[in-house]
This record gives C-alpha cells, structure tokens and sequence, in this order.
C-alpha cells in the first residue's frame, strides 16, 4: 500500500515562506485583500507560523510551515454530510467540489484550521480587481500591463473553486495523478512532489510513501526524533515534525 | 373540548401580516443576494465560519422540541388542563422546525446543492448532520400525522400513540442537534457528553417560555381570555427547567475550569473575553437568575410572561455563547507552545445585517404561517 505523507525538518526552515508563494501559485489560491486579513478570511493553504513558549527574556520560539496534515483519522471527512470531503486509498484527503454545499462543519471540525471557505468568487474578483487597476492606469496615461487583462492566470491542472464552497491542500494531487499516469517516480528526493516541497530553498520538506522502508521519509523518520501536530486528538496526521 | 378559528380579518391582523412580509421580503433580497455575490456580506470568518444563523437554528430546533415535547403533558400523560394549548404548540413545533431548516439554508454556501444531503447523505453516516437531515424529515411528518389525529375524536389512543412516539423523537432530534456540537474534538468548549443533555433542558425552557408569550400575546391580540391558572401552571415547569439549566451550566463550566482542556485557553476566553457579557450578563443573570427570582415569588399571569421573556433571551444566549466563543480561539497546534500573531488571536465575530436580515425573514415567514393557520384551521379553543 501506498501512504503518502511529509516531513519537514523545523532545523532546516529559514521561515522565509518560499512555500506558501509556490503553493498559491501552484494551486491558483485566490490572493487575499486589506480586507480578507482584517475579517480573517485569508486563503492560506500552506501557511508559516512562529510558535513560542515562556516570557521575556526565557523565550524558545520555532517557526513552523503549517500545511493540510492529511490525518490518518480526518475529522472533516467524518463530519461531511454530503461525502465531498474523502480520504483516497493513497492516504490523501481530498474534495469533491461539485458536491460540496458549504455547511462549513468540516471548518469547525477541523484542529488545525486548514480548511477555507471561498467568500466570493475567486475568479470573478480577479478580473474584476485588475480591470478596476487597469482603468485607473488608463487615466493616468500609463501603459496597462498585458498580464491585467488578457492572462488571467489559472494552472489549468486544477479545478477553480466558485464561491460558498471550502476548499483546502491537495498535497498537490495533480502533480501526483499525473506522475501516476506517466509512470514517473513519486516522493523526494529525486521523484515528483509538491510545489512546497519542491519551492523549498533549505530542502526542509521531504514527501515521499511513509509505508516504503526505503524512501527518504521513512528514513528520515527512523533516524529522527519526531512529533505530529496535536497527536492528543487522535486524528494521525501524516506530517511529521523533525525537532 | 371545541376548538374554533379565528376571524382574522381586521385591520390590525393585515397590518401585522405586512410587517412580517417586509421582513420576509428583506430577508430572500438578502439570501438571493448571498446566492449571487457569496458570504462577503457575512461577519463569519475562517476561524469563526459559523455565525448567528447557526444560532438561531438551534435556538428554533430546541424551541420545536420543546413545544412538542409539552404537548405530550395533554395527549400522552392526560393532564386536561394543558388542553387547550396542546393542539397549538404540535403546531408551532412544525412551523419552528420548518423554520429553522429554512435558517439553515440561508447559511449554507451553496443552497442550491441542498438536495446533495439526501443523495449523499446515507454514504456518511457518521455526519451528524447527515443523521440529522434525516431525523428532521421523519420528524416533521410525524409530527404533521400527529397533529392530524388530535382532530380525530375517535382516534385518542392513536393520538396517545404518536403523541409518546413523538415526544421521543423530539427528545432525538434535540439529541443529535447536541452532538453537532458535542462530537467535535477539536473546541474545547464543545467536545461535551453533557451537551446533548443541555439542549434538551434548554428546548424544554425556551419551548415552555416561548409558547406561553406567543399564546398569551395571541389571545390577548384576538381578545380571548387566557386562563391565568393555565399560565401559571406553565410557569411552575419553567421554574423547573430553569433550574435544572443553571445546575447543569454550573456542572459543565467547573469541569471546564477545573480540567483546564488546553491550557483553559477556551474557558478563558468565554469567561473573560469580548463575549464574556454574554455569557454572565445575559445568559446567567438576566436569562436565567433573575427569571428565577421572579418566578419564586407567587406567580401571576404578568411575572410568568416577563419570566418567559427573559428566559426565551436567556436561552438563545446561552447558544451564543456556545457557537461563537466555542469557535473563536484557534487551536493550539504544538500544545503548550502560542502562536505569535494574528495566528494566534482569537477571532472577533461582528454580527452583520445579511444575517440578522435571513434570520428576522424566516422569524416573519414563521409569523405569516402562524396567522395563516389560525384563521384556516380549528386551533384554538372556543370561548364558552
């Protein structure tokens, strides 16, 4: 059998977010206004945190890429009523989106707050923030980049999103139905992987199948000390911190 | 025992049934307009994705069950004195359960899917709302056969009957409501055996607390003598169910501070946050202490209904201050260690017009068909 799941070595992560850029370019993750940050309706698939303990001057602090743990035991996929959220015989959690009905309780269920709902249409606002920017350039008589227009961006291999429904990390699931389909390597360091992984400058994430002895996970599980993200919930998450 | 319709037709009665039918008419504007543009509207966020419609639901849910449950003192324990009140809560329960499935439409995303729940639903069945959509169905029907027979003179033991049967299935929906809730692992403030036991006590209060304003307001409007001793009767239940609410609030909330889930982030947050007001003033002085103190003394026809008033209030911010507090401190990702930033705040839920509009629509649909159906079916009793 096939699991897949991450690694990612908080020895390593320089917190410089190259990760959560590669995701949201990758997966055409709506960008975030002045206002989605105020009402806290960020799109952040991948995002990283600074975690701290104790007070000044007796602080430890770590910062942490935080990303879809893809749990063994996935409380969103227990509370879907309408099964659009499900695990895959890989061990990815996926979403149907076109069943989907945005009751938002795999939201609340969720522990790690990895799920997001889509407020607006992500595609509508776009052509409608950059048409907005590209008459304000035309008044000013300045040239409008050809990109505001005609080349509204969207990585064909993934599906968009409308608004009222939740949307999350895939693990990049179109990466790794494609690589399946051309019979190419799957997991790191020399396979196909997730554009985090892949965008990592300091090489903190290694993606691979946690139930083949020999890949790069399993080793680096083997040989490390390592914790999951809220392991007392009991929802097994398959990504795993290198401490 | 006869029962009668009433006239309905004077001025007053259309005026009110407009009133309604502009809240309703906002309402849909400010639904269809959340169907076409999205929830931008909304004060929901990631972090707090559910707001004061969720609220409201099981606000309406518990007030059905309630009112349904109490209908079972005429027909399934043979108390003759509730009687005349009996037939017109199985009723309310239907409009209020009706209503609140139609709160919950207003706050899906994509309402237009909802019939996905009946298609899909069945595949995951440990979704408590897939359980519950259809614990809500059966439950409106039986309802439904319920308040058909109790016009049937020669139908009493089958009244009795579906009466016990849907007592009982009121005491489920309530139930499961309360595990919508209870189930998630991942809010502290939630993840409680006890919280089903809390709904059900709270239904029975805003149940008896709701149907004694609606009836005492609707008789007085049509000028029907209420009968004070039926009044005060409720009262004495309500008494009852107050306390035990504010018995089982107490246990929950100690075996919250003194188990400390979570570094009492959560518990703390409810007892000294933004909605801390809520909570203490509120839900437990004015919603539920102070109804007490009132109804300690000897009851009348007057202190009952401000007692009723206050507990209703109580009861819907009692599920305030479960749904918005309960979701608004995110969760510790590496226990013992805070998130720095905004990460780590908790999320302040302003309540928006849209959804105080969706919610005041459905309260006018629920009107509407509430006079509607005085005026077309024998609800009420007679005036000797």
């Amino acid at each position: 059998m096939v699991r897949y799941g991450m690694v990612i070595d908080l020895d390593r992560c320089v917190g410089c977010a190259a990760c959560a850029v590669a995701c949201k370019a990758e997966n055409s993750v709506t960008s975030s206004t002045p206002e989605d940050y105020k009402n806290r309706r960020l799109m952040e698939w991948n995002r990283v945190v600074t975690v701290f303990k104790g007070k000044f001057p007796n602080v430890s602090a770590s910062i942490m890429p935080l990303i879809c743990n893809h749990c063994e035991h996935p409380p969103c996929v227990k509370v879907c009523p309408v099964d659009a959220t499900y695990k895959r015989e890989d061990g990815l959690v996926l979403q149907r989106y076109e069943r989907c009905i945005g009751c938002k309780y795999c939201m609340v269920a969720c522990p790690y707050q990895q799920r997001f709902f889509n407020f607006y249409d992500q595609k509508k606002k776009y052509v409608e923030r950059f048409e907005k920017e590209a008459e304000e350039l035309k008044k000013e008589n300045k040239n409008v980049p050809i990109t505001y227009l005609e080349i509204p961006y969207h990585n064909p291999d993934v599906p968009s999103r409308i608004s009222g429904i939740v949307e999350k990390c895939t693990f990049c699931r179109h990466r790794i139905d494609k690589a399946i389909a051309e019979g190419k390597k799957i997991g790191s360091p020399d396979g196909v992987e997730p554009a985090c992984t892949q965008a990592c400058p300091a090489k903190t994430r290694t993606f691979g199948d946690l139930d083949d002895p020999d890949s790069e996970v399993s080793r680096l599980l083997r040989s490390r000390r390592n914790y999951q993200l809220r392991a007392d919930l009991g929802t097994e998450p398959q990504v795993y911190y290198l401490d | 025992m006869e029962y009668t319709k009433i006239n309905g037709k004077s001025t007053g009665s259309y005026v009110l049934i407009g009133i309604l039918a502009i809240m309703v008419a906002v309402g849909l504007y400010e639904f269809i307009q959340g169907m076409i543009q999205g929830h931008e509207s909304f004060g929901t966020s990631n972090i707090v994705p559910w707001g004061l419609p969720i609220t409201s639901v099981i606000f309406f849910i518990g007030a059905s069950a309630g009112a349904l449950m109490l209908s079972s003192l005429t027909y399934v324990f043979g108390k003759e004195e509730y009687k005349p009140v009996s037939r017109v809560s199985i009723f309310l329960a239907i409009l209020l359960i009706i209503g609140a499935l139609t709160t919950i439409l207003g706050e899906l995303g994509r309402p237009d899917r909802f019939m996905n729940l009946f298609l899909y639903g069945p595949g995951n069945l440990s979704s408590m709302f897939a359980v519950n959509s259809f614990l809500y169905t059966g439950y409106i029907i039986l309802s439904i056969v319920y308040l058909w027979t109790t016009f049937r003179d020669d139908l009493l033991k089958i009244t009795k009957l579906l009466g016990a049967m849907a007592a009982t299935l009121a005491i489920f929906v309530h139930t499961g409501t309360g595990a919508i809730f209870g189930f998630i692992v991942a809010k502290e403030l939630w993840f409680s055996p006890l919280l089903p036991i809390l709904f059900i006590v709270a239904a029975l209060t805003s149940g008896v607390a709701l149907l004694i304003l609606i009836l005492t307001v609707t008789f007085k409007l049509i000028g029907y003598k209420m009968d004070e001793k039926l009044v005060v009767g409720l009262g004495k239940y309500l008494t009852a169910f107050l306390l035990l609410q504010l018995f089982l609030v107490f246990i929950e909330n100690i075996v919250r501070t003194y188990g400390g889930m979570g570094g009492g982030e959560m518990s703390k947050f409810l007892f000294e946050g933004p909605y801390s007001f809520v909570f203490w003033g509120i839900q437990i002085i004015f919603g539920t202490v102070l109804p007490i103190i009132i109804l300690s003394s000897k009851k009348t026809m007057i202190k009952v209904q401000i007692a009723s008033l206050l507990a209703v209030i109580g009861v819907f911010a009692e599920r305030f201050s479960l749904v918005i507090p309960g979701q608004s401190v995110p969760s510790q990702q590496v226990v013992g260690r805070t998130m720095m930033g905004l990460y780590g705040e908790p999320a302040v839920y302003s309540i928006s017009g849209a959804e105080v509009a969706i919610i005041l629509g459905v309260v006018g649909a629920i009107g509407i068909a509430y006079i509607i159906g005085l005026r077309f079916i024998k609800l009420l009793p007679s005036q000797p």
